[in-house]
Order: structure tokens, then sequence, then C-alpha cells
């Protein structure tokens, strides 16, 4: 089992994946498996966020001012989003308290 | 040592290949000679029942026909088991060393059949028996050039998709060597061998064109033949799951740049998923609903009933 993911967890890319844009898309390979993964347009948008480390928190304050979306509902789609990714090794968790 | 020119390339064999245009050559970009192979790579990175990879090198090994060692994307060495036919070691030389050798090279070879229209080149991708080349060959019959029926090698050399021409021959035996790698009776595949292509003559393209459309050929239950276009990703995964020899790609070292290379194509060409009825192999519905899809601009129609 994966360790689940709380709106304190900080959250990175994972340096193990290739990626390539197009229009509000992405498609990744991770290096390691071989494996294709796609981001839609709202995906696309969290991973552009995540060029910096940030908390699940800290994420979801940005996209509720970008998409026109609920604190809660935010947190709630977004903790389920990451832990697809996390599963899929896209992103890692970032081992050190949050400043 | 005679010269050819095939997938985009000046080629230099000593074995003779009929099936390509002559060419001549100044500078080959291939050398084919015949020569000692090894039975094993030293340290394969990937591997299947008959071929071994390792960045730069692909070694094929088939059985009473011949081994291969396809270099660094510049040279395919041949060694033919005794008794071996020409026409079989040109098979594998022409279709899966050459697939070995366009990887090496980092182009991205489609399986796919090509026509030449009046806006660019125009690809058929599909999975075994779903009909790509029996749809190159109506094309044709309604007076189109064949780019390729079986590989269209994609470069993006200037920035811009670009398809080039395989030889002028319509092949109309199966898919070899995906049915070899599930390791069906040798013998099967013999009496497959003895298909071969019929040459196009005059009606074959012998100059590149810009990729205009990549159309993914499918088979459903849907009573009429409908044309789709494609999102981005979709004609990424298009792109991957229908190059050629794909299965070589991992041992070979080239996933990142065979990740690029789909990446960037997908992007800037019209790509459409084409579904075809299961039962009925509506073969005149099909190239009418793929002719008026490529000469509109747009690609949202559907053509039923």
């Amino acid at each position: 089992m994966h360790p689940s993911i709380a709106l304190t967890t900080t959250i990175a890319r994972s340096n193990e994946i290739i990626t390539a844009e197009a229009d509000d898309e992405i498609v990744m390979m991770s290096l390691e498996q071989g494996e294709y993964f796609g981001l839609g347009a709202i995906g696309s948008r969290i991973w552009a966020l995540l060029e910096q480390p940030m908390t699940v928190a800290a994420l979801c304050d940005r996209l509720i001012t970008l998409y026109a979306v609920d604190v809660e509902t935010c947190q709630r789609d977004t903790l389920d989003f990451l832990q697809e990714l996390y599963a899929a090794e896209i992103i890692t968790l970032v081992d050190r308290p949050v400043p | 040592m005679r010269d050819y020119t095939a997938y985009g390339l000046q080629i230099a064999s000593e074995l003779p290949l009929p099936e390509l245009l002559p060419s001549a050559a100044a500078a080959p970009d291939v050398h084919i000679r015949y020569g000692a192979v090894p039975a094993e790579l030293d340290n394969p990175v990937g591997q299947g029942v008959i071929y071994q990879a390792r960045p730069g090198q692909l070694l094929l090994t088939l059985t009473g026909i011949a081994n291969f060692l396809v270099s660094e994307g510049n040279a395919i060495t041949i060694e033919p088991a005794s008794e071996s036919r020409e026409e079989d070691i040109r098979l594998f030389l022409l279709g899966s060393s050459f697939g070995a050798l366009l990887h090496q090279r980092g182009v991205l070879p489609l399986h796919g059949s090509a026509i030449e229209t009046q806006y660019g080149a125009v690809v058929f991708v599909a999975h075994s028996g779903v009909g790509k080349s029996t749809l190159a060959a109506a094309f044709h019959q309604r007076g189109y050039r064949v780019l390729s029926d079986d590989i269209c090698v994609i470069t993006m050399d200037t920035g811009k998709p670009v398809a080039h021409p395989s030889f002028p021959r319509l092949h109309l035996w199966e898919d070899v060597l995906d049915r070899l790698d599930q390791a069906l009776p040798r013998l099967l595949v013999r009496a497959k061998l003895e298909k071969y292509g019929v040459p196009l003559e005059a009606q074959f393209a012998v100059q590149s064109s810009p990729l205009y459309a990549v159309y993914e050929l499918a088979v459903d239950t849907t009573p009429c033949v409908t044309v789709q276009p494609l999102a981005y990703m979709e004609k990424f995964e298009a792109l991957i799951n229908h190059t050629y020899r794909g299965q070589f790609v991992r041992g070979l070292g080239l996933r990142q740049r065979h990740f690029a290379q789909a990446a960037t194509v997908a992007n800037p060409v019209k790509m459409s998923r084409v579904t075809r009825p299961q039962k009925l192999f509506l073969l005149q519905e099909l190239v009418q609903a793929v002719e008026s899809d490529f000469e509109v601009a747009a690609m949202e129609n559907v053509t039923c009933g």
C-alpha cells in the first residue's frame, strides 16, 4: 500500500518522468517502467504548479483561484488525483517538514 | 555493391534488392553486407523469441533463413542459413531489420500504409488484419500514388513531419514477425512466406511528402463507417501503438527518443479514427469516407447511411 497523502503532505514532481506538452495536455513517460501517462487540462495545470514542491493545501489554495470550485471539493478531488499520480510514481512525497 | 533508395535512405547492398528503386548514391547512409554474425549479443538489454537488442545493436535470429546484425543505424550484416532463399532473407531484411535500423537512426517508423494526396501524405495505421494494405490498394486503384504499404517513415527534420516512401510493392503477406514473436510453429510461418508483393509500377511515389493526416483504422459493431478526430493524447497513443517494431525500442535504449518523436509528431498532424463495421468490409464506403474527410478542412464529419 502507498502511504496516503494528506493536505499537509508536501509533494514534488518525480525526476524519473519525461514530459511533452501540446495545447493544454501533457503526455509523460516514466523512465524506469516505460509507461505512458496523459494529463488533461486541469491535470496539466497541477503539474505546472508543481514545478516547485508544495503542500496539497497550498496547491488547492492556488487551484481555487483558477477554477470555479469550493475548497472542500477541490481538496477532495485533488487528493484523489494526487493519490493516482503517486501510485503511478509521477509525483513523490517530500520527506521534510513544511515551512 | 548496388545502390538503392528506400525509407528516405540511400542504401548500398551486396545482396541484390529488386524490390527497391535503384539509386546513384554517392554517399550511402546504410551498408548491407554478408558476413559472420554472432549467435548472441553480449549483455542484451531487451530480447524476444527471435531478437536480442542493446544500445546500437540488434540481432535478429531466424532459423532456416538468416541471422541479421543491425548496427548503429548504418549497417546490416547478414549471415544466411544454408539452403535459405534470397526472397525470405529480403523479407526480414526489408521488414524487421530495417525496422531496427530506423529506430537506431532516431526516426519514427509507423506500421502503416501511405498514399500521396494533393494535401500531403495520408497514412493508414491499423493492427494486422484490419485492412490497411487493402485500403492503400483501393486508393491505388483510384489513381493515388502509394508511398508505402507497410512501413512509413516519419521524420521531423524541418520542424514539420515528413513521410518518406518505402518501396514500390504492395505486400500481400501477413505480418510475420508479430506471429513469430508469439512462437507459432515454424511450419506455419514458412507457409506464410510463400506470399509476395505485387509491383506498383508507375503508381509509386518516389518523393517524400509533408505528412498531412494519419487515420487509425478500427473495427467495431458500428453499422456504418465513422470518422472521429483524435485529441492530442489519443494521437500520441496511436503513434506509440502503431510504431513499427515498437518492441525493439526498449532494448535499443531508445525509449526517451521514441517518446519525444511521437509527442512531437502528434502535435501538428491531423489524426482520426476510422471505424468500420465488423461484419462487412465496406471498402467503397471506407474509401469515400476517408477521401471526403481529407478533402474537407474540418474533420468532424460522420458518414452514415
